[in-house]
Formats: structure tokens, sequence, C-alpha cells
């Protein structure tokens, strides 16, 4: 499989850094309008929903509102606090922006278009993404702000909270992949995105793993920091969080880097579970159709994901991590090893996809029972443990006052 | 390999100067979260080296594991651990002996690798990338006793750590 | 390919860094993390090992130590992180040498 994206389409031969160069300026590009149409299509969705029309006086119908915003951002007043650290401060953006940058390398956009196939792609993505919290954490602690500082952590916690379960989602299509692979004696292709993809030409593997996709899109919201899931750059509690003292391009950066990490993370699910360039069932389509097929996914997805931030309400921080460590990972734990078991005996595929979609239900179950039992104002059920108060030795009987007077 | 420099072998130089540079900046830096940060970057250059040794999969569980959880949890700390009364002392009064005893292990390991003869590995049209599948058979049939109780220490760990970290309960 | 010299020399050289934060650093997170760039030494000179000595011998067993180094050291972070959290609250110092309520 020729991995010459730019050179093949083309139809010319091209020295190494000229193909390098083009790879790298499609990705510019791509991310560049990806990121307009992000924005305007955020805006039009989100007022729809409340009842409003959106932005409609720049351009026809509000179309170029995205490039008057860049155009200001740029032209904004790039400032520093006087007492922010200025290496932190100053490099952070680049630090958050680059790792999601780095992850359009083994992303498919049909069979033969990506900028190179990756062996290992799937854990790639991984690897690189957790890069992108140093930078987050770079900026809450260079801004010298404490709101900056809480966001930061908070996105930090979020982040590695939610990884783990996505990871092990990820192991549990890796294994399927490998199952269903292995019948043609070469399981190489299983970690590689493309060959995932390559994969689902009759069953897309949301059929597969039903359970698998929905808890990878609730990490996929938590990871973007999307609503419901957007505790860390909340205005009404950390006023914008980690990025609150940036502005001018630096805040753009940010911004880039949540649009683009937005629709990679989106187009990350569509390939390994809706078939990314398959046309469902069957049929090979041409390669035009395969761009439209990966493009038409990705959309439904995205306005899936922007559709929620109207649709549900928000959690509390705490409610937060419970949710990942106490929910979502046990149910992935027993995804993977309900893969394990039923493959282990040989059990066939729609066995697989049976007992995930019984997973799926024991979750939804769960969750609706969790949330009734918080009905009628009992919020103290959720919180188990009182909220750590740094420690002061305290005499017995204040203590005791302290304790009875409660949260 | 040939005789002249080749790409790799610069690359290879240059990510060992950026790690090496990163790990002096972890043990001196006056800054804390400065000495986390050049951690991370010398961290960086081990799975960039891992990267030319063409041992992909240990290079990205090495920026998984590393580069962000052990990372976050070292920022976390540091956060947790800040006294803001008065400035900790950085560095002890052994200093310098700490210094030279580090001099003295290393001059001892370089004078090990230059008096060793080493057998020469083939060459480099011998040279094979070792695939995902080969370290996967290898743990999971030769070192899969280790790899469990690998596991079974990860869990202890991990609930000993909640046990220490959580808060008194306050009775 | 580097020679394997040139990789051992540079791991050498990292691990006596370590050596060093060890031995000068008094901050407890700090030594943790002088530790953990020696470990880092140690695991890239087993996959080194094993990238050069599989040509020869058909043995990748220093990749599947490295590999158990980094879990390893993800647990070890964790408890290590831990007690010096624990530590801190009850005697506000990270500081190993202000650590000393066992000591005679």
């Amino acid at each position: 499989m020729p991995d010459l994206v730019l050179g093949q389409f083309a139809g010319v031969d091209m020295p190494d850094w000229v193909d390098a160069l083009l790879r790298i300026m499609f990705i510019v590009a791509l991310m560049t309008v990806n990121a307009f149409a992000l924005i305007y299509l955020e805006r039009k969705i989100l007022a729809r929903f409340q009842a409003r029309v959106g932005p409609t006086r720049t351009g026809p119908i509000g179309t170029l509102q995205s490039i008057a915003d860049a155009l200001k951002l740029v032209t904004k007043e790039d400032v520093r606090p006087s007492t922010a650290d200025r290496w932190a401060f100053e490099l952070a953006p680049y630090i958050a922006f680059v790792p999601v940058f780095l992850i359009f390398v083994p992303m498919p956009f049909t069979e033969t278009w990506f900028i190179r196939d990756l062996n290992l792609g799937l854990l790639y993505v991984f690897g690189v993404l957790g890069l992108n919290i140093v930078g987050v954490i770079m900026a809450g602690w260079g801004s010298d702000n404490k709101y900056a500082l809480l966001g930061g952590v908070r996105a930090a916690a979020q982040a590695i909270s939610y990884e783990i379960p996505m990871l092990l989602i990820v192991v549990s299509v890796v294994m399927v992949a490998a199952g269903r692979l292995a019948t043609d004696g070469d399981v190489s292709a299983a970690v590689s995105i493309n060959g995932i993809v390559a994969d689902q030409t009759t069953t897309p593997y949301i059929l597969l793993q039903p359970l698998g996709f929905v808890i990878f899109l609730i990490g996929a919201l938590a990871e973007l920091h999307r609503p419901p899931f957007d505790m860390p750059i909340a205005e009404s509690e950390v006023v914008g969080g980690y990025f609150v003292e940036y502005s001018g391009m630096r805040w753009g950066m940010f911004f880039l880097a949540e649009y683009t990490a937005l629709f990679l993370i989106v187009l990350l699910a569509s390939s390994i579970f809706l078939g990314g360039w398959n046309w469902p069932f069957g049929a090979d389509v041409g390669l035009g159709l395969q761009i439209v097929l990966t493009l038409v996914k990705t959309s439904v997805m995205i306005v899936l994901v922007i559709s929620s931030r109207a649709l549900f309400p928000r959690l509390r921080i705490d409610q937060l991590m419970s949710f990942s460590w106490k929910v979502l990972l046990p149910f992935a734990i027993v995804q993977v090893l309900a893969n394990g078991i039923i493959m282990a005996y040989g059990g066939p595929d729609w066995v697989v996809g049976l007992v995930s979609f019984a997973l799926l239900l024991a979750l939804f179950g769960l969750v609706f029972a969790l949330t009734r039992t918080r009905k009628g104002g009992d919020t103290t059920r959720t919180i188990q443990t009182t909220p750590a108060r740094p420690r002061v030795i305290t005499s017995p009987e204040v203590t005791a006052v302290e304790a009875g007077g409660g949260d | 390999m040939g005789d002249g420099v080749t790409a790799t072998q610069v690359v290879f130089w240059i990510l060992a100067v950026v790690m090496l540079v990163s790990a002096l900046g972890v043990v001196t830096a006056g800054n804390i979260v400065y000495a986390a940060l050049f951690f991370i970057a010398a961290l960086a250059g081990v799975a960039g080296i891992y990267l030319i040794l063409a041992v992909e999969f240990i290079a990205l569980v090495q920026l998984l594991i590393y580069g962000s959880a052990v990372v976050i949890l070292i920022l976390f700390a540091l956060m947790l651990t800040r006294a803001r009364e008065r400035p900790q002392a950085l560095f002890g009064r052994t200093r310098p002996l700490g210094i030279a005893a580090a001099a003295g292990l290393l001059a001892a390991l370089i004078g090990g690798i230059v008096a060793t003869q080493w057998v020469t590995p083939g060459s480099a049209a011998d040279f094979q990338p070792i695939a995902l599948q080969q370290i996967g058979d290898v743990i999971f049939t030769v070192w899969i006793v280790p790899f469990i109780i690998v596991g079974v220490l990860l869990s202890i760990a991990l609930d000993g750590a909640i046990m220490l970290a959580s808060p008194d309960e306050e009775e | 390919m580097p020679a394997l010299e040139h990789v051992l020399v540079v791991n050498a050289v990292l691990f006596a860094i370590g050596a060093m934060g060890v031995l000068t650093r008094r901050n407890a997170v700090l030594i943790l993390l002088s530790v953990e760039l020696m470990l880092n030494a140690v695991s890239l000179n087993m996959v080194a090992f094993a990238v050069y000595g599989h040509i020869d011998f058909g043995n990748i067993t220093g990749i599947v130590f490295a590999f158990f180094i980094i879990v390893i050291a993800a647990a070890e972070v964790a408890l290590a992180l831990g007690i010096v959290v624990r530590t801190f609250r009850n005697r506000a110092t990270a500081n190993v040498d202000e650590v000393n309520l066992l000591k005679w």
C-alpha cells in the first residue's frame, strides 16, 4: 500500500523533503479550515438549541464570523502578567499545541490518504495526546493565578482519569481486530488505525463493541474538556481555567489545539468504531467516495459532540472523577475480560457484540439508578468524604464540633 | 553501518545532548517546577533514543506512562508539598561530596565501557526492528509469571498509595 | 544506528547525573525524580543490549526488562509520592533531612 499521499495524488515524483513539506502544509491548512468551520458550526448549533439564530452579520449567513474572530485575535495585544513565570507562561501554548498537531500523522482519510501509516498508530495517538496535559499544567502554574492553577490541575486530573478507561477500550478494540485478523494469519495490522479501518468493510466495530463506543465517546468529551465535562475551563467556577491569563494569539493557540483535538479524536472514533472510509456492509467504493464517507461520519459525530453541550446538565468535579474511576473503569475492565474469555473459547463475533451490548445496557441501567436516587435534594449521598482541608492540629473538642457541622 | 556518519547517528547525538542537558537541569535547577519540566524533556529524549533504536513500542509506552501519568503525579506532589512559610533547602551541605561521588561513578562506568571488548553486532543489513508481536510473544510465554506478579504488585502499590494519600477519617 | 559503545556512554552519563541528583538534592520529590533518571538510564541500557544483541543472539529479554522497569517505576512513583504527601501533612516538610523522627 503506497503511503505517498500527496506525491501519489498529484502523480508527480518529488524529493522527500518536498513531499514532507507538502504534507505539513496540508495538515496546517486542514487544521485552520477545520477550526474556522467548527467555531462557526458550534455557534450556529448552540444558537438553534437556545432558540437564537447565531452569527448572521459577517458574510452570507455569518459564515465569515470565524475569520473576523481570528483577525481580532491576531491583532490583539499579547499580555503577560508581571508576576507570571516567564518561561512556563510563554512556552505553554506551544507545548499544548504541538502534540495535537502530531496526532494527524496516523489518521486515515481514505484507504491510501494518510501522512504515515504507523504500525502502532493507536498507541501513538494516546502517547502523544498525553503530552498535551503538560502544556496545560504549565499554563496553569505559570500564570500565577489561583483560578488558572485550579483549572490546570483539574484538567490534568480529569485527563489522566479518563485516559485509563479510553485506553482499556482501545485494548478491547485491538483484541477484536486481532481476533478477526488472525483468521488471515497476520495480526500486525491490529494496532494500526488504517488496519482496523480496513477490517471493517463488512462490520463496523460499533456493532461488536457498542459499550466501547459509548465509553470512548464519554472519555473523548472529558479529554476535550467539552461540556458536560468542562470543569477545567468552566467560566462559572474557575473563570475560564488554565488560559484565563492568556490573550491574543497565545490564547488562540489553546483554542486551535482544542478544536483540532476535537476533530482528530472524533475522526479516530469514527475510524475505529464506525468504519472510517468504508461504506457500511460491503461495497467497495472509490477513492472520492471514501473521503466523503470519512467526512460525513466525522461530521455526524462532531454534531453529536457539540449538541451534548446543550443537551446534558453539567457534573460537579468530584462526581466527574467518581464517574470515571467507579463506573467507566470497571465497565471497561469487564469489557476487556469478556472479550478475552469469549475469544479464548473461540466464540463468534456476534457473541462479542451481544455481550458488549448487554454491558452497555447494564451501564445505562446503573447510571439511571444512580441519578434517580439523587432526586429530592439529597446531594450529600454523592460526597463520601468531606473535602480535604489543609491539615491543622486541632484539639479534640474542635474536631468534634467541626465534624458535627458537616459541609 | 558504513564508515561515514549517518543521519541516524546525528539525530542520536542531538537527542543525547538534549537528554543529558535536561537531566543536568533536573538535578541543578533552582526552581522545583523547572526541575520537573526538565524531567519531561529528559524523558522525551529517552523516548527519542528508543525510537532511534527502533523499539517503537517501548518509546510509546515511555511517553504514555512516564510522559503523562508519572509527570502529572510528580507535578501534583510538588504543588501539594510546596512550603509557603519558608523556602526549602534544595541542596544539602554534602553537595560537593555528592558531586565528587557521582563523578567517580561516571569515571568507573566509562572506564568499564571503554575497557570491555564488545562483541561487534551484525552489519546494518542484518538489523531488523523488533516487532510488537515478538515482544508480546515473549512476554506472554517466557515471562508470563513475572508479568502476572507485576500486575499484582501494581494493584497493591496503587491501593497502598490511595491508603497513604487519602485524608484521615476524623472521628 | 549509533555504535553500542556510544549508547552505553550516554546512558552512563545519564546514570551518573541521576546519582548526583540523589546525592545532592534534599527535597524528597526531587530525589525521586533523580531516581527515575537512573531507572531510565538502566532501561535504556537494557534496550540497547537487546537491540544490538538480538542480531547475534536472537534474544530480546532486554526489551521485556525495560517494559517491566517502566511499569514498576509507575507503581513506585505512586507509592513514593503517597509517602511524601503523607509526610508533608504530618511534618510540613518535604526535606528528607528534616524527617528524622526515628533517628536516635
